[in-house]
């Protein structure tokens, strides 16, 4: 995540895993070649699948893998 | 070091002339990088500024176009590769070879990358600056020396702007 000079724009994620601007070589190749879909999700909606998993699952995700949840539900 | 835009908008070219009538030999120059981790506090809250008072590469080029009328020491851009390769190497090198006797000089550019950005060097004929530290093996710097087409840099200490043991720092020179 960088401004048009270069410049690295300060992240946001309600998850400490994810709250960083840069990724590594291997996903920045899979999204390059398309073989990998790159989805997204609000702090919101991670924070709320969280909560849905720990009432129906009893289980409670890190915030991190949180954001994947919303993706199944679409 | 000298880190542009601190003040307003201006490069300080009279600041640069004002060095140079003090007797320096050479004025690094460095180019503002929002993570600049081979720096100290000083210089991470001077680019900081810079930043905030909208310095940009383009800027910089801009308002070192006639340096050269008042400023003759040898001068070297210092700056991390981002903001370079989102500007453009081959573009940078060209602006860079367009204002005379600038040499460049990045902390973070992999020895990778070197044979891709070594010909651009050569065909403006920018001299390149290697850095090493104490924990630079002698192998490593006879090596970085020979590619080195300006000078080796000897980085004193872990980060810049600290407190340093002046023997330890004679003893590794």
């Amino acid at each position: 995540m960088q401004t048009e000079d270069g410049q690295v724009v300060e992240p946001h994620s309600i998850s400490a895993g994810l709250d960083y601007p840069g990724i590594g070589p291997m996903h920045a190749h899979l999204f390059d070649s398309k073989r990998g879909a790159f989805l997204s999700a609000t702090d919101e909606q991670a924070l709320q699948a969280a909560f849905n998993l720990a009432k129906q699952e009893g289980i409670i995700p890190a915030l991190e893998s949180s954001h994947a949840l919303p993706a199944l539900s679409s | 070091m000298l880190l542009p835009a601190i003040q307003n908008w201006i490069v300080r070219v009279p600041v640069m002339k004002a060095l140079q009538d003090s007797g320096v030999d050479m004025i690094e120059l460095g180019m503002p990088y929002s993570d600049p981790l081979a720096d100290g506090p000083v210089i991470q809250a001077s680019s900081t500024q810079a930043l905030a008072n909208g310095m940009t590469i383009a800027t910089l080029f801009e308002q070192l176009r006639d340096f050269r009328k008042q400023v003759y020491v040898p001068v070297i851009l210092m700056g991390y590769m981002n903001p370079v390769l989102q500007y453009g190497f081959e573009k940078f090198c060209q602006h860079a070879a367009m204002r005379p006797s600038t040499d460049l000089f990045y902390p973070t550019c992999p020895n990778m990358n070197l044979k891709r950005i070594w010909s651009y060097y050569a065909a403006v004929r920018v001299e390149f600056i290697f850095l090493v530290t104490p924990e630079t093996s002698e192998e490593r710097i006879r090596k970085l020396d020979s590619l080195s087409t300006g000078f080796l840099y000897a980085v004193s200490s872990s980060t810049t702007g600290k407190d340093k043991d002046m023997n330890a720092v004679e003893h590794y020179l």
